[in-house]
């Protein structure tokens, strides 16, 4: 808090302003503050908003409106600063109170001048010989309805009469005999302006009939002249020459919001009678009308553009020499220094006579002349501003019953963005009541605030899933406050480059957002808030999230036929395919079963689906993805060996290749004897042949050792191919599909000696699926 | 009321010399009381012109006139400075800011600053100029007349200094608005003229810089 300088001496502002927002109170009566707050912006900022504040005392209302206009920035010339327009509008008709006497006196004038007026529910709108002040609002025209009465702002022409007062229209109202009446079934509406003391003007219902009934009704209203100039209102007499009690009636005045009227029971009322409604003496009004700013921070500045300064029913004369107006306060000062401490009033007196004598009495008492308009600004440690006008009607230049005073300002800021500032704008106004002399002030405002911004605090780490898999949304929330309320936006940062921005939420309360990763890995999500005016805080805490991938394994004929349930081993872990296994984002070792027999068929692997022929593999998983080994199909012969009841399949012998190989199988089936001879078959059952050079059965015994059993026989079909198949020469036998060779071998060792058979064949098979 | 004794008739006979020739002191010192100076010499250089289009935003111009005069006897430095313009204020309207700097020195230790006018004028009806009398910054001058006129006045705006204490050396910076309450359609052009009057130990002279700013209309 800084210093203000008052009489060149530097005081604190925090002692102040207590003194001076204290003397606000104890010298005005004044309204609640309205308030206007808004973060300084860091670039110019367009507003264009309205505030305002009243207050009434029952007698005078005061307002202060103000129209907040553009922030700016950094102006070259002017820095920092606000554009404002400040008004203040007062008037002291809520005092205003209309009087009935009666009976008074009745003198009924005969008018003829017509108004117009013939139809039903129907006006005119007539102009007035003299001004009328009504609730002190001066009019020149007023508007004429056939169901008697007279409405002063606009034309209506209800025919139901309304209780008075009512802030239903019509209002402005004068009624000397509100009722539904018809003038299109008789009778005559006529005006005319009394040229005589009492100067008056008069609007009369002659015989005009009742809508309902028909019973005739003429009254009229006279409007008397104002004798003594504007400070009166017009006394206003309503005659009744000859009326009917028979339907509801509405008698009396009414303001221009019909918040305050005076009526009169109807009932009372007879033929020949007079009721005079009058205002009592002058009633209060305005003297002084003043917008007074008022800061308490010294990096700050209040101008008020003198030229740019107006009003209504107010004295704006610029003084014509403004350094006048600073000897004017000097010597006042010192005047009032000398009265009141060195000799007591008279020698103020002698002090002004001194004055006035010497050589430049003339241009002293210019400078003495206070001017109506007094503009002052608030350098950056002073603590007030203010433009002052004189209340003045601008008709009849005499206090008015309302006044208005409007002022440009420029609020600016000296301090590099970083000072909260406010002012407080009064609208004042002094009045008087003329009658009794005695001055009143009242008092409203309006607070202006532009704080630094504070940014929302740091939001809470987001709360969500820690783990899931690519491609799948998932929904993380957070929330934080902001210091001064405002509504917050948040970012959430997805760790893989992306963010998403919500939308506003109120402070304290929980955000959310949904995000799915495209690629598996670990991501650390964190969020930051934003405020309405751009604000943001620092990153939250992150929370880390492992999104897994899906590695699927599929094993597949070249061909393209699927085979299932064969072995694959991811990282080590043995599955069946087709197996989908979640994977952290890497590389993985897969790898597929290099050989197996599925039915009649030999199936090797051959290749993964990228041409690879390494088994295993590296696999790096970053997101979905699927891994397919093919595999050979292959066709040879196939063993089948006698139980002792019948033949059954063993197993395939794999001897694809471009020549001869031999291929040893250790018999798994029982194999039995039958009679002398063990049995077995090879068949061939695929479309393609097996050249077969030579076939082998070995007994081995419980020690190890291998012994040969001799073939007795081979026979395909029908003929003997024994000799083909002793021995490994370029003899062959062709199996061709479908073919069967029943082999019989004598046996080497004692059957109960055997512990297993050892099947030798040599040949090749050049099938190539 | 006490009457009057003879110490406070006394006081009152001091005080009725006192204050009279106190008062006429200090409206000689502040120059609001001046002899007719006679201006030996008057020189009128030559105007700096500046134009600029009429945009529809604003805009931050940030440009500076600058005019030095120099002679044995006196210096002088006048800047304007062209702030920004700003477009569509809801209580100003569109308007430019506006920076008036001058420097000036006499070099005889006898010479002083007299003093300095600085007047604006433009003779379209729709604008004002005011006075930005918070931001004002004045060395050895004091102000003597400032004034704001109606729309309707060529002359829009005008302030007059006075140099303090026969001073050699004088400064000045003030800011003003030029408010222009016309479409983007139309053109403005503003006169400024810096006027100083100096004593240069044994006559007045007069120099005047005047500026020429041309806002040129949008079609």
């Amino acid at each position: 808090m800084g210093k203000v300088r008052i009489y060149g001496k530097k005081v604190r502002a925090s002692i102040l302003i207590p003194i001076l927002l204290l003397s606000v109170w104890i010298v005005f009566p004044v309204s609640a503050s309205s308030s206007w707050s808004k973060p300084r912006p860091s670039s110019p900022t367009p507003y264009d908003e309205v505030i305002g504040n009243a207050y009434t005392d029952g007698i005078a209302s005061i307002g202060v409106g103000v129209h907040i206009g553009t922030y700016y920035e950094n102006d070259p010339i002017l820095g920092d600063f606000l554009t404002v327009k400040v008004s203040a509008s007062a008037n002291s008709r809520k005092g205003i109170q209309y009087s009935c006497q009666w009976p008074s006196t009745y003198n009924w004038y005969d008018v003829s001048d017509p108004t117009g007026i013939t139809e039903d529910n129907s006006g005119v709108n007539l102009t007035l010989p003299f001004p009328v002040l009504l609730y002190g609002v001066e009019y020149f025209r007023v508007w004429v309805c056939d169901n008697g009465f007279l409405s002063f702002d606009s034309q209506f022409t209800n025919s139901t009469p309304a209780n008075i007062p009512n802030t239903d229209p019509p209002n402005s109202l004068v009624a000397p005999f509100w009722r539904d009446l018809n003038p299109a079934a008789g009778g005559s509406i006529t005006c005319g302006y009394i040229n005589q003391h009492p100067y008056s003007f008069v609007i009369s219902w002659n015989n005009v009939p009742n809508k309902g009934n028909g019973a005739l009704q003429t009254f009229q209203v006279v409007i008397r002249e104002r004798p003594g100039g504007s400070e009166f209102h017009n006394t206003i007499f309503f005659q009744y020459k000859s009326i009917t009690k028979d339907y509801p009636t509405t008698v009396g005045v009414e303001d221009q919001v019909g918040d305050k009227g005076t009526s009169f029971d109807y009932n009372n009322l007879y033929n020949e009678s007079c009721l005079e409604c009058y205002v009592g003496g002058q009633g209060c009004r305005l003297e002084q009308l003043q917008i007074r700013l008022v800061k308490i921070d010294t990096d700050a500045k209040i101008e008020i553009l003198e030229n740019d300064v107006g009003g209504y029913n107010v004295v704006l004369k610029s003084s014509t020499n403004p350094h006048g107006s600073t000897y004017a306060a000097a010597i006042k000062f010192a005047a009032g220094q000398l009265i009141s401490k060195v000799f007591g009033g008279c020698a103020g007196i002698m002090f002004g006579i001194l004055l006035i004598v010497g050589d430049y009495s003339g241009i002293l008492s210019a400078n003495l002349s206070e001017p109506d308009l007094t503009p002052e600004d608030a350098d950056e440690w002073e603590i007030l501003a203010y433009v002052t006008g004189i209340a003045r009607d601008e008709l009849y230049s005499q206090p008015p019953f309302d006044s208005t005073l409007a002022a440009n300002v420029l609020w600016k800021f000296l301090d590099p963005n970083d000072e909260d500032h406010f002012v407080i704008i009064y609208a004042d106004a002094w009045y008087r009541n003329l009658d009794t002399g005695i001055p009143y002030a009242i008092s409203t405002s309006v607070t202006l605030n532009m704080y630094i911004n504070q940014p929302p605090a740091i939001p809470s780490a987001p709360s969500g899933p820690t783990s899931g898999y690519v491609s799948t949304t998932y929904t993380y929330s957070t929330s934080t406050t902001d210091p001064e309320g405002d509504s917050i936006q948040y970012r959430f940062d997805w760790g893989d480059g992306t963010d998403t921005t919500t939308g506003s939420y109120p402070s304290d309360s929980t955000a959310t957002a949904s995000h799915s990763w495209i690629s598996a890995g670990t991501y650390y999500i964190k969020a930051r808030a934003k405020d309405d005016y751009g604000a943001w805080s620092d990153w939250s805490p992150s929370l880390a999230i492992i999104i897994r991938c899906s590695l699927t394994v599929e094993t597949h004929t070249i061909s393209g036929y699927q085979i299932r349930d064969v072995k694959v081993w991811v990282d080590g872990g043995l599955y069946y395919s087709p197996i989908a296994v979640a994977v952290d984002g890497g590389t993985h070792t897969v790898e597929a079963e290099s050989d197996f027999v599925r039915g009649a068929f030999w199936y090797t692997f051959d290749h993964w689906e990228n041409g690879s022929t390494s088994n295993p593999r590296s696999v790096n998983a970053l997101t979905d993805m699927t891994v397919t080994a093919y595999y050979n199909k292959e066709m040879c012969p196939t063993l089948f060996v006698w139980n002792g009841t019948e033949y059954i399949y063993e197993t395939l012998l794999n001897i694809h290749a471009e020549s001869d190989v031999t291929v040893q199988h250790q018999i798994q089936q029982p194999l039995a004897l039958d009679g002398l001879f063990y049995k077995l078959q090879l068949r061939e059952l695929d479309n393609y042949t097996s050249h077969i050079d030579q076939v082998k059965l070995y007994a081995v015994d419980n020690g190890g050792e291998w012994h040969l059993c001799p073939l007795t026989s081979a026979k395909l079909e029908d003929a003997y191919v024994t000799r083909k198949l002793l021995f490994d020469d370029n003899k062959r036998v062709d199996l061709t599909p479908s073919e069967t060779i029943n082999l019989k071998f004598l046996p080497s060792i004692p059957y109960n000696q055997t512990a297993y058979f050892i099947f030798e064949i040599n040949g090749y098979n050049k099938k190539d699926l | 009321m006490r009457k009057l004794n003879g110490r406070d008739l006394k006081a009152l006979f001091i005080l009725s010399i006192v204050a009279p020739v106190g008062i006429l002191a200090s409206l000689r010192l502040t120059g609001i009381l001046q002899e007719p100076k006679t201006i030996s010499e008057t020189v009128t250089l030559e105007s700096i012109n500046w134009e600029f289009q009429r945009p529809n935003n604003d805009v931050y111009i940030d440009k500076k006139l600058d005019a030095t005069y120099v002679n044995s006897e006196f210096k002088a430095t006048m800047l304007i400075w062209i702030g920004a313009y700003h477009e569509n204020d809801p209580i100003i309207f569109d308007h430019l800011s506006l920076g008036i700097i001058i420097n000036s020195s006499t070099t005889n230790p006898d010479g002083f600053i007299e003093n300095i006018y600085v007047v604006l004028r433009e003779n379209y009806q729709a604008s004002k100029v005011s006075w930005v009398r918070t931001d004002f910054l004045l060395e050895n001058l004091s102000i003597v007349d400032l004034k704001e006129l109606p729309e309707e006045n060529s002359v829009k705006a005008y302030a007059r200094f006075v140099g303090l204490n026969h001073s050699n050396r004088a400064n000045l910076q003030a800011a003003i608005l030029w408010k222009l309450w016309s479409s983007n359609a139309q053109s403005h052009q503003m006169e400024i003229s810096c006027e100083l009057i100096y004593y240069n130990g044994t006559a007045h002279k007069k120099m005047a810089q005047p500026f020429q700013l041309r806002i040129l209309g949008r079609s």
